[in-house]
């Protein structure tokens, strides 16, 4: 396996990583939405379906810089910062939406009832 | 026919002697009561109480008395023609709510009747008469506000508490206006929502159905089956949100047979 086809794999492997985990996260959002329906209690459903858009944002800046025919790799560099920038953000949000809705399962987990 | 007092109250099997038109004599022992009822075609046309609490000649008293056997002892139904009397021309329904009375006014504390009376649970409602049946009988405020009270919605705490009667004569009251077939059970009941949402999907269950009747303003203690139809509904949704629609129906299901 030559070098560029080394490169091209992992390359695919990490858009498609991504694509993968900004849908995984996005169910994760749909779930805790229902738990909002049901509990009208906060479950910050917005921003689990939300951060994960980073993580897309960087899939598809990976796509452009690997697709595009860019010469300046400035440019190339820029992109690739602003990529990781993006997935960096991102997982931070999800990790503060899921902390915080773990935080609710367990409490219900818990719920010994009213009385 | 026999039994013991424990499976059936005597003033419950004498109405349904009286009220199915069979001849025979209903003989009570309970120890400390002992008698016989003898009935020609439901007709009560002898009573006899060898031993009593408050021994008495006039029949109707003595019949009385033989109805506070409630605790314990055994019943026997001798289908044999007694004695050919005259009808005493006595109320069974009437003569049941006096023995009711003289529980509470005379011997509270003395004489149970909680073996005898339906589950908090349980929804009562005014019985039918039946076709043809003339009924001319004394009753006092309390129990007339009482049976008033089972309108076939509320359970039996939330109808005890809204007469304002003390629960434990309300109760014995209650013990009379059943025996005397006023009130009877609806095929409903109200279950435990809680403990059936808690077998199924744990403590979640438990959260999802005091947050469903928080939302739909029910008291638990004081559902009465609209409030439980409504919470049903919401609880439907609500499991299938959580669980999937299959699921949610299953315990739906589940709850709905413990109505019964």
């Amino acid at each position: 396996m030559t070098e560029q086809m080394i490169q091209a794999y992992t390359n695919t492997a990490a858009i498609l990583s991504g694509i993968l985990f900004w849908a995984g996260f996005l169910v994760f959002g749909f779930i805790a939405k229902r738990y909002n329906t049901v509990f009208n209690k906060s479950t910050f459903h917005g921003l689990l379906m939300t951060a994960p858009s980073g993580i897309l944002i960087y899939s598809m800046l990976m796509i452009v810089k690997f697709t595009m025919v860019i010469k300046d790799p400035a440019i190339n560099n820029m992109l690739q910062l602003t990529a990781y920038a993006f997935l960096l953000v991102s997982a931070l949000l999800c990790l503060f939406g899921i902390s915080k809705f773990s935080g609710l399962l367990s409490s219900l987990l818990k719920y010994e009832g009213s009385k | 026919m026999q039994g013991t007092i424990n499976s059936i109250s005597i003033a419950g099997m004498l109405r349904l002697l009286c009220s199915y038109g069979k001849t025979g004599s209903l003989m009570v022992n309970s120890g400390k009561i002992k008698g016989s009822i003898d009935i020609i075609d439901g007709e009560v046309t002898g009573v006899v109480a060898e031993k009593c609490l408050n021994p008495t000649q006039n029949k109707k008293d003595a019949l009385v008395q033989l109805l506070l056997a409630i605790e314990e002892g055994s019943f026997y139904f001798e289908e044999k023609p007694p004695a050919p009397n005259k009808p005493l021309g006595i109320s069974i329904e009437e003569v049941i709510l006096e023995s009711a009375r003289e529980i509470y006014e005379k011997y509270y504390g003395q004489i149970s009747v909680k073996d005898m009376i339906f589950p908090e649970n349980e929804v009562l409602k005014m019985a039918r008469l039946g076709k043809g049946k003339v009924l001319t009988m004394t009753m006092h405020s309390e129990e007339w506000n009482l049976m008033a009270s089972f309108n076939g919605d509320s359970n039996i705490t939330t109808a005890l508490e809204n007469t304002g009667i003390a629960k434990e004569k309300a109760e014995i009251i209650m013990y009379g206006l059943v025996s005397a077939g006023f009130v009877r059970r609806m095929r409903f009941k109200i279950p435990e929502v809680s403990k059936i949402a808690k077998e199924s999907f744990g403590n979640i269950g438990v959260a999802i159905v005091d947050n469903e009747m928080a939302k739909q303003k029910i008291d638990s203690t004081k559902m009465g089956m609209k409030n439980f139809i409504g919470l049903l509904n919401g609880l439907e949704n609500s499991f299938a949100e959580i669980v999937g629609r299959a699921r949610a129906k299953e315990v739906i299901e589940k709850i709905w047979n413990a109505t019964k």
